[in-house]
């Protein structure tokens, strides 16, 4: 009874009893010797021919011939090699045990000679004793395609079955470590601050609450570290940065997960135009890095990351579509707009905005920077320093998604004490997701903060943009799923 | 008399002035082209630079300032000369305003390094004066309520959040350099595990379920290793909702690294490495200053089973004993631990050892073979029936790793959390659930491996003989503030005393 690849759990379970019975641990402690990953020693071959090399990996594929075994091994580089056990004799009987018993998807250690078979093919040579079980696969390799709920739910099922999965993973992996060590080069410090809050802070949004027992409260999850980044600005740390886990209460679609992973940045000193030189600059590179190229496919687009990238004004945008002097626009005639184009009626700015939204959603393909927001929508945004009603804001859209947000700081705190109390007075008039008045991050401002660029950049979809990934559960290793019954 | 409303009221006024006089006291940019540290190096260069200003003294036509930034201080030496007009307009300047200056670096003749500025910049106007002496700021609450005071006004403060910086980015380069593979495994999860503890329970709204926040990220990062990874960690925040002492928080930092067909020899020889390369880096010596002693960490760390620690230190054969002796022998030395009846022979053995060894391990000491029915998690072990290959690392009678050879076979796997689920322990909460997604991705294929959990904010605490928990966490969790008021009245005494050193009269430079 030959082992073949899509052994049922049942047919393996049965494999494993005769391996116990011959006295073989079918999950040993230890894995003998590795000389090198697979790959390295294809590499090495001219250096290794001849030589005795151990081998891990899992089995990925065998093809018997009579008293010949060939196995494919392959590792976590994707390095595959190729492994002969030939049948040493006819009291061999580990021979027949190994072929009967080892299956696709067990992790093995070949131990044997180095060389080539007649077909050219780089082989490891050994016989069934040095040809070690190290971990028995109770179910087969995932087959064929792997649905899209599966590879959220299980994700080291794709992980295992899709090498693109692998691949996705290892280059956000990759983009992470890059932004770490440009902010790094750059002197920023890398902090931590705390999830767990007694309040909340820094953005528009939901929180999660949860109780703590042994101080007996109510406390939130945090949706932003920017109020904490900032007050260690004002501490003196200089420029700080944070790769920070952000949660927010909300839906969960392409672009949204409940839990998300945010880079955020503060750098005295600068301000929003620095903030854009030096991420236009970043993610070139980081692309270059990735793909050899600042062409990178995303669905049916090719994005282009090369610098410097477009920069469009939310009036230069707005004169562009509506042909309209958004400064100088009565609000009758703007409500009227508003109306006409489906935009909830409100404060100019938020208009203003709600017809930029409107002309613009899901267009902006190519690295965009969309700067200068009305004051009334960026309540913690310094105001422009040439028109008062305008903050120095940007948001940067790439392949339609809005993936970064950057605001020259305001840190007059008279000021942000004055929009921190128009953002209480919406949220008394009922809207939840306006920031709530924080008096500590105030008094922190009070002791004095520099100037300073602030910047949050998404992880999740700047790794997305780069991985032609478009979805965001699939750029998140374990997405939040509902529970199984 | 001045409080701190006055003084406020004072720094108003002169934000008005400066308005006046055209000047905006809340600047968009400076181009800082020295940091001071580097501007201290730069004699005879013209330079700008920028910070804060620490102390201001005048005399005529002159006036010093000493301004900070993170990376040093430097001297001001303001000269009419150089000023003109602009120099009459430093009356309007507070300690603690952001002041961009450009100059010439020289020094006065006192010979002290100082930037001669031809102009300077007000980039930021405080509104609130420093407190000025420690006086305010002793009261740890506030220092942890208010920590961008206590890291600016106490170096030392400041110096072991650096090193908790260069730490955490040293470990990262250690495993890097092995080819490790950084990953983030989520926070929200709906079945916690990994370890014993109490969770945090929240609700998600879009799916209206509840979820627990992470206990550990174990479970997580091995169904990676299922899905291909060799090596792989993650740096992650933790929760655990639980009792806050000394050493013990709400949430912190843990790290978990796993490495494909290694077993915990293999881990043990890693972390030892990971906190000998620490210690060069950061020391350049692999001696540590602990508590009061000084250890060093540089030899090979010797591997002691659990049993022996026992005999050795104790002078316990708990291989002679029964769980009735050592239930005895744990009441007599150790009166103040909880019993709760019915505890196994091994859950009693690990009690004894958690109670009376871990203090003596100052010298760094790995304790091996711990009793199964503590770690259900770990791998039993390859030769002692009853014992699991799990290994913790002490230093200074602290723990500091911990780790195991993990499961590989699921059958195993099973039949632990099924024990532990039986467990006598004083908070059911606690007990490990059976996870039958994990089970599955163990039946996939597992190669054999090692992890390891090291606690992130430990290790700082170990790094920087600091063994209080709220001093490594820059924001710690505090309970809501109830006594905001009354700080704040104390602190209005501390500014009087701040009004009367920042007077611009002690002429001495």
């Amino acid at each position: 009874m030959a082992g073949t690849p899509e052994q049922s759990r049942e047919a393996r379970m049965q494999h494993l009893s005769a391996l116990e019975a011959a006295g073989i641990n079918p999950f040993p402690q230890e894995t003998p010797l590795i000389t090198a990953p697979n790959s390295e020693i294809t590499k090495r071959f001219p250096e290794l021919e001849g030589q005795t090399v151990g081998i891990v990996g899992r089995i990925t594929g065998m093809r018997q011939h009579g008293k010949l075994v060939f196995y494919d091994v392959t590792d976590h580089n994707e390095g595959k090699m190729q492994v002969l056990v030939a049948k040493t004799g006819e009291e061999d009987s580990r021979f027949d045990l190994v072929k009967g018993n080892y299956d696709e998807g067990d992790f093995v250690h070949a131990e044997g000679v180095l060389g080539k078979t007649n077909n050219g093919e780089i082989t490891v040579r050994t016989k069934a004793d040095e040809f070690t079980m190290l971990a028995k696969a109770l179910l087969p390799p995932p087959r064929g395609e792997i649905s899209q709920e599966v590879a959220r739910r299980q994700r080291y099922m794709e992980l295992y079955g899709r090498r693109e999965a692998r691949e996705r993973f290892r280059m956000r992996s990759e983009m992470v470590e890059a932004m770490r060590q440009t902010f790094l080069a750059r002197g920023f410090t890398e902090v931590e601050t705390p999830v767990l809050d007694n309040t909340y802070g820094g953005a528009n949004a939901r929180p999660f609450t949860t109780h703590h027992n042994a101080l007996d409260q109510e406390m939130f999850m945090k949706i932003s570290p920017e109020l904490y980044l900032k007050r260690l600005v004002a501490g003196n740390m200089g420029p700080v940065f944070e790769f920070s886990r952000n949660f927010r209460n909300e839906g969960i679609d392409a672009t949204h997960n409940p839990e998300f992973s945010m880079m955020e940045a503060y750098e005295p000193y600068g301000d929003y135009n620095e903030m854009m030189r030096m991420t236009e600059s970043m993610f070139e590179k980081i692309a270059l890095k990735l793909h050899g190229t600042t062409r990178v496919q995303f669905g049916d687009h090719v994005i282009d990351f090369k610098a410097p990238w477009k920069r469009l004004t939310i009036y230069g945008g707005l004169e562009e579509t509506y042909h309209i002097d958004p400064q100088a626009i009565s609000d009758n005639e703007l409500r009227k707009l508003a109306k006409k184009h489906g935009v909830k009626e409100g404060r100019r700015g938020d208009m203003l905005l709600g017809l930029f939204e409107e002309a613009y959603d899901g267009k902006l393909t190519q690295p965009t920077f969309v700067l200068d927001y009305p004051r009334e929508t960026s309540p913690l945004t310094k105001k422009h320093r040439t028109n008062p009603d305008l903050v120095e804001r940007f948001e940067t859209y790439i392949g339609g998604m809005e993936v970064m947000n950057c605001y020259t700081e305001l840190n007059d705190p008279r000021e942000q004490r004055a929009r921190l109390e128009e953002e209480q007075r919406l949220r008394n008039a009922g809207d939840a997701e306006a920031m709530q008045m924080d008096d500590d991050f105030i008094t922190s401002m009070e002791y004095g903060l520099p100037p300073m660029g602030g910047i949050g950049i998404s992880i999740d979809r700047m790794a997305m943009v780069l991985t032609n990934t478009p979805q965001i559960r699939d750029m998140i290793l374990f997405p939040q799923v509902r529970k199984t019954k | 008399m001045a409080d701190e409303s006055n003084l406020q009221e004072i720094r108003l006024e002169k934000i008005e002035k400066l308005l006046q006089l055209g000047i905006d006291p809340f600047q968009y940019y400076f181009d800082k082209t020295h940091t001071i540290a580097q501007a201290l190096a730069s004699e005879g260069e013209s330079i700008k630079t920028a910070g804060r200003i620490f102390s201001y003294r005048e005399h005529g036509n002159i006036a010093f300032i000493d301004l900070k930034d993170e990376s040093g201080k430097i001297q001001l030496f303001l000269q009419k000369k150089l000023l003109g007009e602009a120099f009459k307009n430093l009356k309007l300047l507070d300690i603690g305003d952001f002041i961009g200056v450009e100059g010439k670096v020289g020094r006065t003749t006192a010979g002290e390094i100082s930037v001669l500025p031809i102009s300077y910049t007000i980039l930021t106007k405080s509104l609130r004066p420093l407190p000025n002496e420690w006086f305010g700021l002793k009261d740890t609450e506030t220092r942890y309520r208010q920590r961008y005071l206590d890291l600016l006004l106490n170096p030392e403060v400041r110096e072991r959040f650096n090193l908790r910086t260069k730490i955490i980015s040293g470990v990262r380069e250690y495993l890097d350099n092995l080819g490790f593979w950084e990953v983030e495994t989520p926070a929200l999860q709906v079945m916690y595990g990994g370890t014993n503890a109490k969770p945090f329970t929240t609700h998600l709204n879009a799916l209206d379920q509840e979820v627990y926040l992470r206990i550990a990220v174990e479970l997580y990062i091995k169904r990676l290793i299922t899905g291909g990874y060799e090596k792989v960690y993650e740096i992650a925040k933790n929760f655990r909702n639980e009792g806050i002492d000394q050493t013990h928080f709400p949430e912190f930092t843990m790290i978990e690294w796993y490495e494909a067909y290694v077993d915990y020899h293999t881990m043990m020889d890693r972390a030892e490495g990971l906190l000998k390369f620490l210690a060069k880096k950061l020391f350049n010596s692999t001696i540590l200053q602990l508590d009061k002693k000084k250890v060093d960490i540089g030899n090979k760390w010797p591997r002691l089973t659990m049993i022996d620690s026992l005999k050795e230190k104790l002078g316990l054969d708990v291989e002679k004993e029964t769980e009735k002796s050592l239930l005895t022998y744990l009441k007599k030395h150790c009166p103040d631990v909880q019993i709760l009846g019915g505890e196994t022979k091994g859950q009693l053995i690990f009690a004894i050892f958690d109670h009376l060894v871990t203090k003596t391990l100052i010298e760094p000491t790995w304790i091996i073979d711990y009793p199964n029915d503590v770690s259900p998690l770990a791998r039993p072990h390859r030769s002692k029936p009853g014992f699991v290959e799990r290994y913790e690392g002490y230093v200074g009678g602290k723990e500091i790793f911990d780790g195991w050879s993990e499961i590989t076979d699921a059958r195993v796997q099973r039949k632990a959390w099924e024990k532990d689920q039986n467990a006598i322990r004083e908070d059911k909460d606690e007990a490990q659930h059976v996870d039958e997604d994990f089970l599955a991705a163990i039946e996939y294929g597992m190669p054999p491996y090692g992890g390891i959990g090291l606690g992130i904010d430990r290790l700082i605490m170990l790094l920087t003989n600091t063994w209080a928990i709220k001093e490594v966490i820059l924001f710690p969790t505090l309970r809501r503030d109830e006594k905001k008021g009354e700080r704040d009245t104390k602190r209005k005494k501390s500014s009087v005393k701040q009004k009367l050193v920042t007077t611009p009269k002690n002429n001495n430079t």
